[in-house]
């Protein structure tokens, strides 16, 4: 079934169709939830509160506007934006942090990838970054949305978009380029 | 090519170089080569992409479950569907009759409501203010004078 006859389906109360559609897009909801807000509490909440939300304004979807999964992850985003202006920056997850342990790689560049403290300071980088960088980062860089999709999700322009990720990144690599610097400082001394 | 507009590129397009449109491959491989700098740019554009991957995700356990099997509350009709179900329900009709009349009695308030407010340039005669300036020489005509005497 398409997109359109789920939530056809789904605007005459069929709940089977909900649940056909729950099952397709709630790792992505989930994940970008989890990716803005940081912590699992409030991604689960959120998560919830976004398919409660397409149950109710299922009829609210135009299709030629924007894909089902567009819609979504812009319903997510804004209950995030929501949440975090209501309880301010709260990501506090230890989980956040972690790295794959079975993070391997031949390449020699990730010998620096697998140093963990350089890694962390890089999240909390992440996490110190503006809520529209961090999550114009997210959605193009994760859950794989195009700038024109992202910056839609975003209710902002594309140059706007295009800016934020621009901005987000040169404040990671600066982040990074400082870390290294310290590390050569550190083998020098 | 300048740093600033490879920088700008590497936003843009990423680190690997061998993807970005053809006509800038070539030119920006090239400087990539002889920049040091475009050469740190890439290597960690790079490495900032490999931490991003890095990132790990918990398993949401239960959150199905919770979605699936979560209360849903009554849908939410559009505008159209809405009015529509207000004039004519389900329940009940033969007592609501007066929902169409007064959906029908609208146009009516409206014309009353112009009306109202608006002449269209139309001027209705006015008598009134004839009569009133003939009452008034009248009145002027008559002598008031007290004879006191």
């Amino acid at each position: 079934m398409t997109d359109e006859e789920l939530m056809l389906a789904v605007c005459d109360g069929d709940q089977s169709a909900y649940q056909v559609i729950v099952h397709q897009h709630l790792n992505s909801i989930s994940h970008y939830a989890f990716r803005v807000l940081g912590n699992q509490k409030d991604t689960e909440d959120i998560t919830q509160e976004t398919f409660l939300r397409l149950w109710i304004n299922a009829a609210k979807w135009q299709s030629e506007k924007a894909k089902l999964s567009t819609w979504l992850h812009r319903i997510t985003h804004n209950l995030c934006i929501d949440y975090l202006r209501k309880h301010g920056r709260i990501v506090t997850q230890e989980s956040f942090d972690e790295t794959k342990d079975d993070h391997k790689s031949n390449e020699c560049d990730n010998e620096e990838i697998t140093d963990k403290s350089n890694i962390k300071k890089l999240n909390e980088q992440i996490r110190n970054l503006p809520e529209n960088q961090r999550s114009a980062l997210m959605l193009c860089h994760y859950q794989n949305f195009s700038n024109k999709e992202a910056a839609h999700i975003m209710n902002i322009s594309i140059k706007a978009l295009e800016s934020a990720l621009a901005r987000a990144k040169r404040t990671l690599r600066k982040a990074m380029a400082i870390t290294d610097a310290s590390k050569i400082g550190d083998t020098e001394d | 090519m300048t740093f600033d507009k490879f920088s700008d590129l590497v936003d843009f397009y990423g680190a690997d170089i061998s993807v970005w449109p053809n006509g800038l491959r070539e030119e920006c491989s090239a400087f990539a080569i002889d920049n040091t700098a475009a050469k740190n740019l890439l290597n960690q554009e790079r490495l900032l992409n490999e931490v991003l991957k890095s990132q790990q995700i918990p398993e949401f356990s239960g959150l199905l479950t919770k979605v699936l099997y979560q209360e849903l509350p009554p849908q939410q009709q559009p505008f159209l569907d809405q009015v529509l179900g207000w004039l004519t329900p389900q329940q009940g009709s033969h007592l609501l009759w007066w929902r169409p009349a007064l959906i029908g009695c609208l146009p009516l308030l409206f014309g009353v409501l112009v009306g109202n407010f608006y002449s269209f340039s139309i001027r209705a005669e006015v008598d009134e203010l004839d009569y009133w300036e003939d009452e008034l020489t009248l009145l002027s005509l008559n002598d008031y004078t007290e004879n006191s005497y």
